[in-house]
């Protein structure tokens, strides 16, 4: 059996991988047919390469089939809210109307999608009636972006004073100032929606800005557990066709980093939290990059 | 700076091969995905999961070979449904007027036949079995896990990343032999 040297094996795994010219390639191939059995042994090495590629290949796909498997239950929900919103292929409205007929839980679980999505219809218009009446309280039409510091601020100068009294007040305060609510509140900031709302604008951003804007107003009324399902939701949503691709990363980053404050206001710091975070981290040019690295510390300080 | 930046350092990101990095990813995109799929297609939920989960199989196949890296000429994501998009075709799927931004994106051709990948697969975890652990180590960290000669070399406690290079090369022409062996 011919035994290739090193320097060979690597310029045939590189070639293997693409990853030499083609003047290369041919000089390497007119030096394998020189040798004696060159050819076959190359062909060998390269179905090993390509075994251990299909091998690798398989186990992400055990994988995937495992994270699968964990999206059951949300499946048939997700399906739903399409079908009541008129996402669907008409042949997919078709198939779920077929699978209405046939599962009655299934039936039943439209049923209740369709209230539950009536109830936050409702609420979005309220959030959004309301946010229509602070527009017109306002004395200029260019939007603000202000914080929910305020009210932090308030209860931050409150603890403040309490500190200077009691002295034993203090990891008390601490730990309420970093309680999973307080992060939430400190690090959450009201966008700037009002200014995006345009009156020639297609209905298809309208919807997707409108939802943005209750999305925030469940945020600025701590109702963290509605906040975190309408930006995911939104974060499912095809956005806008119009939207530039700054649009698009100001918009994803948005959500990335809402839900994270969501999940945060909702009490869940476990793994999921952690991977959110994690995702932001990984991208030094997310928007929310260095709000991720703070809160990652603040999430670890011991007195939390 | 790039169009795609925050898509790039993500790819860097899934590229390390990392599974947490693999099941975010896969966790973000599979309602947009299957959404897609669900309404310009005539596709069941069934076969759109079943797509979703090829894609993600050639998208890591391109990720971890480095056929796909920066700069990107479109975001991940549409990326993703230029991938489902050929495999849709590929696999029968009815005539689409697909979105113009909607990539072609080339699928190897080895990934799509499935009984002849896991074939193959099966065959080298057979050969892998026959190694001895060490040689059996070093190859499912270079070639299963993507490690880096630097990293295996550290793993290992080598003195370097040519020395792992080496070992790996040994050991490669010792699985060629029981190839032969078995022949």
């Amino acid at each position: 059996m011919t035994a290739l040297s090193h320097e060979l094996l690597a310029r045939l795994e590189a070639a293997s991988a693409g990853k030499l010219s083609e003047e290369e390639t041919q000089k390497l191939e007119a030096e394998l047919a020189q040798l004696p059995e060159g050819v076959t042994a190359a062909a060998e090495y390269r179905q090993l390469w390509a075994g251990f590629a299909a091998l690798r290949s398989e186990e992400h796909r055990s994988k995937i089939a495992q994270w699968d498997a964990d999206w059951q239950s949300a499946d048939n929900q997700e399906l739903a809210e399409w079908y009541l919103e008129n996402k669907l292929s008409q042949e997919n409205q078709n198939f779920v109307e077929r699978r209405m007929e046939q599962d009655a839980a299934f039936a039943e679980l439209i049923k209740q999608q369709g209230a539950m999505q009536a109830g936050f219809q409702a609420l979005k218009d309220e959030a959004f009636r309301n946010q229509m009446d602070t527009w017109g309280e306002e004395e200029t039409p260019s939007a603000k972006v202000r914080t929910l510091r305020l009210g932090w601020r308030r209860v931050a100068s409150i603890a403040a004073a309490v500190v200077l009294l009691i002295a034993a007040g203090t990891f008390w305060n601490l730990s309420n100032n970093y309680s999973d609510e307080a992060l939430a509140a400190k690090y959450y900031k009201v966008p700037p929606t009002g200014n995006t709302m345009g009156a020639g604008e297609p209905l298809e951003e309208a919807q997707y800005l409108n939802a943005f804007a209750s999305a925030h107003q469940s945020m600025q009324d701590q109702n963290y557990a509605a906040a975190r399902i309408q930006f995911e939701q939104l974060g499912t949503a095809i956005p806008p066709e119009n939207f530039s691709a700054d649009d698009l990363t100001y918009y994803q980053d948005n959500l990335d980093w809402n839900i994270v404050l969501a999940m945060l206001g909702q009490g869940e710091t476990g793994e999921p939290l952690s991977r959110r975070i994690s995702v932001i981290l990984s991208s030094p040019n997310h928007t929310y990059y260095n709000e991720a690295k703070e809160l990652s510390e603040d999430l670890t300080k011991f007195w939390r | 700076m790039s169009k795609y930046a925050r898509d790039e350092d993500r790819l860097r990101e899934l590229a390390l091969g990392g599974d947490a990095s693999w099941r975010t990813f896969y966790d973000d995109l599979r309602s947009p995905f299957r959404l897609f799929f669900l309404k310009h297609t005539t596709w069941s939920p069934e076969q759109v999961g079943a797509l979703y989960q090829d894609v993600m199989v050639v998208l890591h196949r391109k990720v971890t070979s480095g056929d796909l890296q920066a700069p990107l000429r479109s975001s991940l994501r549409t990326y993703l449904f230029g991938v489902g998009k050929m495999l849709y075709r590929k696999q029968g799927g009815s005539k689409v007027q697909w979105e113009e931004e909607i990539p072609e994106v080339a699928v190897p051709a080895s990934v799509e036949d499935h009984i002849a990948e896991r074939e193959r697969a099966a065959w080298v975890r057979d050969l892998l079995n026959r190694m001895d652990d060490k040689c059996r180590e070093i190859l499912e960290m270079v070639y299963l896990r993507g490690f880096s000669m630097e990293s295996v070399a550290e793993d290992l406690q080598l003195s370097g990343a040519g020395s792992a290079r080496k070992r790996k090369f040994d050991c490669l022409q010792r699985m060629r032999k029981l190839i032969n062996s078995a022949n």
